[in-house]
C-alpha cells in the first residue's frame, strides 16, 4: 500500500520556490528542506501504557544559503500573513548579522566551494503491506498486551515487561534552483523488552525489529517471547568474564556494531575536514583482513535508513568502504564533499529540520562470507559467541573501539560448554580487530532499532549488520 | 495557535488536558580550529499537548491519556483530527488514576541578561582558545538557546518561565607519541566566557596528558577513582533508585530508611533534588506537568530519605510529591583529592562512554584517558577498561572538592573499590 504523499508539503511548494527566488537575488546558492513527519508510539508495559508521538515527529523548514564566504541555515515553523517577503527579510538579517558579528572578531571563514548541483526532478513514494492507520489503537494495545502477558505467564522471575511499537511516516521535500526533489516512505520498529530478578541480580533480555514497514512488524514480533524468557534465566545465571584476549564470533547484529562504531563513524568525511579521521592516512590501504568488505548505503538495501534523497538534497547511493580489506572511500555530506572536491555520497542527515546536516551513516554492513557458523564455532579452542548489544562508542581519531556486549556464550575446544558471561566489554585497536578476522558466515542479518548520535548528540536512524564474524578481542 | 488549540480541547470529549508551549529562539556556531564553518539560527515553537481520560472498570478507575506534538503549521481541520485522535487513544490507555497538578497562576522570573554580548564574548573565547603548539582546539560546536515556556492545563493552571542554555561540544587535540582527541561537552545556562574558557584549558592540560599516555596495564584489586564525568555518572545511579517510577516499575528496589549502598563501606551518600541550581543547563522552577519542584532530600546518610517524582508516581506510590527534579546535589565527603588520592589507584577522567545501568547496576567503559598510581609515580594511560557492578562495591569514598556539571553539583572524585581493570 502507498504510504502517501504529504499535502501539507505540495500545498507548500510553489510558495517556497517563490522564497528561494526571492533570496536568490542576494545569495549564491538557496535551498529549503520541508520536513512532514508524523510518527506512533504504543508501549505496554506491566505497569503501565503509553500511546503519545514518536520522538521523531517533526513539521518545519531549513533553508541553507551560500552568502559568497560560506553557508548559513535558518531553522523554522510558523507561516505568517506575507510568508515569502517576511521570512526572505528575516533569514537576510540573520545571515547579515552574522557575517558582521564573525568579522568583527576577525574570524576567518573555512572556504567552502559551492557544490554544482545537477538538473532533477523525483517524486518518491514508497508501499508497505500494512498502514498505520490499518489498525485502531485498542488494537495495537491489545496485541503488545498479549506479548507481557505471555511473558509473564511463562516465569515467576520476571518482573516487568515492555511491548514497545513506533511507525514513522516521513515526507520530505527539497527544493534548490536546480532540484525539486519530494520522497515519501514508512519505518518502524519494535521492541521486548524482559526484565527479571533471582535473589539480589536483575537481569533483563530484549529484541528488536525494524524496517522499512508498517504494522506487519506487529506480526513478526509474534512468537518471540519464550525464547526472549529464556533468554533473560540464562542472564540470571550468567557470571563475570576473566578479562583478557579472546578468540570471538562476533553475532550478526554485533558485528554490525562494530562495523558501525569501529569504521563508520571513522569515515564520516566531515571528520575528514576536521582532521579528526585516523582514516584519512589509510586510504587505498589494508585495514582489515581480505574476507572483510564493508558497505554503507541509504541505496542498494531495504532498512529503516533507506531513502532516496537525504536531508542536502543528494541522491543516495550504496558506497563500498572497505573491498576485500582495503580502505576505498568514506561517506559524505554536500559540505564535506565540496571542501574535499568529492561527490556526496548521500549521507547529509539531520536529526530534523531544526539541526545541522552532518555526514553520517545509513545502513551499514559486512558482507556475506563462505564460511558455516557450526564451523566458526568448531574452530575456536578457548573464546566466546558474543550475542546482543547494549552501547556502543566510536573514536575517530585514535581507532579504540567499545562495544557493551549483552552477553557470551563460553566455547572451550569447539563446543559450547554452557557458561554465560554477561556483560562483556569489547575494547581494542580498530584494525587490530579487523585484521584478526578469520572466518565470516555465510549469514546477513540488519537491524534498525534505537539511533545513532554524532558524538552524544544529533540523533539520527541507522541500521548495521552483517554476517557471523571470528575474530581476536580483548574483553573485560 | 494557542486559542485555537483550547477550543479544540474544550470542545472535545477529554477529561482534562495540559499544554506546554515552547518557543525557542537559538544562534548555533561550528567552528574548525580558529575558522567558522558554519553558522545556523533558528525560531521554533512547538506545543506538547497531553489529553486525560476517566473511565470506570467496576471499583476500579482510571485515568488514560496520550500526547501528541502539535506544530503551528498544522491547519485547523489536522489540529481537529490530532485532538480527537489523541482522546480516542487515551481511551485505550487503561492506567490507575493519578491527579493533575492543581490550579495556580505565576510568571516566574528569570535574571536577564545580555545574551547578544555574552554570545558574542563565548564565540571570541572558543575563537581565542589556539594559543598552545601541543594541544590545540580541533573543533567545537557553541549553541545558545532562549528559551520561553507557558504550561496551561484544564484546572486553571497557568505557569510561564524562561530559561537560557548553553551547550559547547569541543574537540581537542594533541601531538605527542602520536596524534590524539579528547571529546567534551559542556552544559550551563548563560554562555560565560571565564567558565568556556577554564573548561577548555583544563581540556586542552588533559589532552596533552593523553598524548604521552601508556597502555592501561593489567591491574588485579585496585581502588579506582572516578573523576569528573564519570564521578556525575556514578552518582546518578543512586539517584535514579530514589526515582518514584522506578520503584513503581519495579527497577528500583530501594526501600525507605534503609541502605541504599549495599555493603560498601566508607562514605555514606547524602543526595538533594532540586529545581534550579545556580548556573546548571537543566534549571526549571517547575516540572513537565507545571507541578513547582521542590528541594528535598532523597538519600540522607547512606538510607533512602524520600521517593522523588512526579504527581502520577508519586500517587502511586502514596508518597508527597516533589515534581520531577531536573538537577541533584551530592554532599562532598571528609577526604580531599589529595588524600584519596594517596595509596595506589587508577583514576580516569574520560571514557569513551560511561555504561552505567540503572536496572542491573553494571558499570564501565574503555579509558581514554587515566592515571595509573602505584604508590611511587603517576603515569598517565590509555586503552583497556574499567568494569563492575555498583551493588558490588566494597568501598565507596567522595571527594570534599565538589563540582557542578550538567545536573549534577556534587564530588568531583569518587574513589571506589570493587570494580576491575582490563588492560594489557
Amino acid at each position: 500500500m502507498k504510504t502517501g504523499r504529504s499535502a501539507f508539503l505540495e500545498d507548500k511548494r510553489s510558495l517556497l520556490k517563490e522564497l528561494i527566488h526571492n533570496l536568490e537575488t542576494d545569495f549564491s546558492y538557496v535551498s529549503i528542506l520541508g520536513t512532514d513527519v508524523k510518527g506512533k508510539q504504543y508501549q505496554v508495559m506491566t505497569t503501565g501504557v503509553m500511546i503519545n508521538d514518536s520522538m521523531w515527529t517533526e513539521r518545519g523548514f531549513v533553508l541553507r544559503l551560500h552568502d559568497g564566504t560560506g553557508y548559513f541555515e535558518f531553522s523554522f515553523n510558523t507561516i505568517e500573513e506575507g510568508f515569502v517577503e517576511t521570512i526572505a527579510e528575516e533569514v537576510r538579517k540573520r545571515a547579515s548579522l552574522f557575517r558582521e558579528q564573525m568579522n568583527a572578531l576577525g574570524a576567518e571563514s573555512v572556504s567552502v566551494p559551492i557544490l554544482d548541483e545537477q538538473q532533477k526532478i523525483l517524486n518518491f513514494e514508497d508501499e508497505v503491506d500494512v498502514l498505520p492507520e490499518n489498525y485502531t489503537p485498542g488494537e495495537i494495545v491489545e496485541k503488545l498486551t498479549n506479548f507481557k502477558d505471555k511473558a509473564h505467564s511463562l516465569s515467576d522471575e520476571v518482573f516487568n515487561v515492555m511491548a514497545m511499537i513506533e511507525t514513522v511516516q516521513t515526507r520530505k521535500l527539497f527544493l534548490s534552483g536546480k532540484k525539486e526533489l519530494s520522497q515519501s516512505y514508512i519505518w518502524s520498529q519494535g521492541y521486548l523488552f524482559i526484565l527479571a530478578r533471582r535473589s539480589e541480580k536483575t537481569k533483563y533480555a530484549l529484541k528488536g525489529f525494524s524496517g522499512l514497514k508498517g504494522l506487519e512488524i506487529l506480526d513478526e514480533m509474534d512468537g518471540n517471547i519464550e525464547g526472549l524468557v529464556e533468554k533473560v534465566k540464562m542472564l540470571l545465571s550468567a557470571e563475570r568474564i576473566e578479562p583478557g584476549v579472546y578468540d570471538v564470533i562476533c553475532s550478526p547484529s554485533v558485528a554490525g556494531l562494530i562495523a558501525h562504531e569501529a569504521f563508520g563513524h571513522g569515515v564520516e568525511m566531515d571528520m575528514f575536514v576536521k582532521g579528526r579521521a585516523k582514516a584519512v592516512e589509510y586510504l587505498g590501504k589494508q585495514v582489515a583482513s581480505e574476507l572483510v568488505t564493508m558497505h554503507d548505503g541509504a541505496a542498494g538495501v531495504r532498512e529503516v535508513s533507506s531513502y532516496t534523497f537525504d536531508d542536502e538534497g543528494s541522491l543516495s547511493t550504496d558506497t563500498v568502504i572497505i573491498d576485500k580489506g582495503i580502505l576505498k572511500k568514506g561517506i559524505s555530506d554536500v559540505i564535506s564533499a565540496s571542501v574535499l572536491d568529492t561527490e556526496p555520497t548521500g549521507n547529509g542527515k539531520r536529526e530534523s529540520f531544526e539541526r545541522k546536516a552532518y555526514a553520517r551513516m545509513t545502513n551499514t554492513y559486512f558482507s556475506s562470507g563462505k564460511d558455516k557458523l557450526e564451523d566458526m564455532i568448531a574452530s575456536v579452542d578457548d573464546g566466546y559467541l558474543l550475542e546482543d548489544y547494549y552501547s556502543g562508542m566510536e573514536d575517530p581519531k585514535n581507532w579504540g573501539i567499545q562495544c557493551l556486549i549483552a552477553y557470551g556464550k563460553e566455547i572451550k575446544n569447539g563446543k559450547f560448554t554452557g557458561k554465560i558471561v554477561s556483560p562483556v566489554m569489547m575494547t581494542g585497536y580498530v584494525p587490530t580487530l579487523l585484521q584478526s578476522i578469520s572466518m565470516v558466515s555465510d549469514d546477513f542479518e540488519l537491524s534498525g532499532t534505537g539511533a545513532c548520535g554524532k558524538g552524544h548528540k544529533e540523533f539520527a536512524k541507522v541500521s548495521a549488520g552483517g554476517p557471523y564474524i571470528k575474530a581476536k578481542a580483548r574483553l573485560g | 495557535m494557542l486559542e485555537r488549540l483550547i477550543k479544540q480541547l474544550k470542545a472535545s470529549d477529554a477529561t482534562g488536558w495540559k499544554i506546554q508551549e515552547n518557543n525557542v529562539d537559538s544562534e548555533e556556531y561550528f567552528f574548525i580550529k580558529d575558522k567558522i564553518d558554519l553558522g545556523r539560527t533558528k525560531r521554533v515553537q512547538d506545543f506538547d499537548v497531553t489529553v486525560y481520560k476517566d473511565f470506570s472498570e467496576g471499583d476500579h478507575h482510571y485515568r488514560g491519556s496520550s500526547s501528541v506534538n502539535i506544530s503551528p503549521l498544522l491547519t485547523s481541520q489536522e489540529l481537529k483530527e490530532a485532538v480527537q485522535g489523541a482522546v480516542f487513544a487515551a481511551g485505550f490507555v487503561k492506567n490507575p488514576w493519578y491527579p493533575i497538578t492543581e490550579p495556580y497562576t505565576e510568571q516566574f522570573q528569570r535574571k536577564e541578561c545580555h545574551l547578544q554580548a555574552l554570545s558574542k564574548e563565548a564565540v571570541a573565547t572558543v575563537l581565542k582558545a589556539h594559543s598552545d603548539s601541543r594541544a590545540w582546539v580541533n573543533s567545537a560546536e557553541l549553541f545558545i538557546s532562549d528559551i520561553q515556556s507557558r504550561i496551561l492545563n484544564s484546572s486553571g493552571l497557568d505557569v510561564a518561565f524562561s530559561k537560557y542554555q548553553t551547550y559547547l561540544e569541543t574537540i581537542v587535540s594533541a601531538s605527542g607519541n602520536e596524534e590524539v582527541e579528547l571529546y567534551d561537552e559542556f552544559r550551563l545556562s548563560v554562555p560565560k566566557g571565564e567558565l568556556i574558557k577554564k573548561r577548555i584549558s583544563e581540556l586542552l592540560n588533559r589532552v596533552s596528558e593523553r598524548s604521552v599516555a601508556q597502555a592501561t596495564p593489567s591491574i588485579k584489586n585496585i581502588p579506582v577513582i572516578l573523576s569528573g564525568e564519570p564521578a556525575k555518572e556514578f552518582m546518578r545511579y543512586y539517584y535514579q533508585q530514589a526515582n518514584a517510577k522506578m520503584k513503581y516499575d519495579k527497577i528500583s528496589e530501594a526501600e525507605l530508611g534503609k541502605s541504599i549502598q549495599g555493603k560498601a563501606s566508607g562514605d555514606r551518600i547524602s543526595i538533594d533534588i532540586t529545581g534550579e541550581t545556580q548556573g546548571s543547563y537543566y534549571s526549571s522552577p517547575v516540572d513537565n506537568e507545571g507541578f513547582r519542584i521542590r528541594s528535598v532530600r532523597i538519600i540522607d546518610n547512606g538510607r533512602l530519605n524520600h521517593y522523588w517524582g512526579d504527581l502520577r508516581y508519586s500517587h502511586y506510590l502514596g508518597v508527597d510529591p516533589t515534581g520531577s527534579a531536573k538537577n541533584f546535589k551530592v554532599t562532598g565527603g571528609v577526604l580531599t583529592l589529595k588524600e584519596l588520592r594517596e595509596t595506589p589507584h587508577l583514576e580516569v577522567s574520560h571514557f569513551s562512554a560511561i555504561d552505567a545501568d540503572m536496572a542491573t547496576g553494571d558499570f564501565g567503559g574503555e579509558i581514554r584517558l587515566g592515571w595509573y598510581d602505584d604508590g611511587s609515580k603517576r603515569i598517565p594511560v590509555s586503552g583497556g577498561s574499567v568494569t563492575g557492578n555498583i551493588r558490588d562495591l566494597s568501598s565507596i569514598k567522595l571527594s570534599k572538592e565538589v563540582q557542578l556539571t550538567g545536573d549534577y553539583f556534587g564530588p568531583c572524585s569518587i574513589r571506589v573499590e570493587g570494580m576491575m581493570v582490563s588492560g594489557e
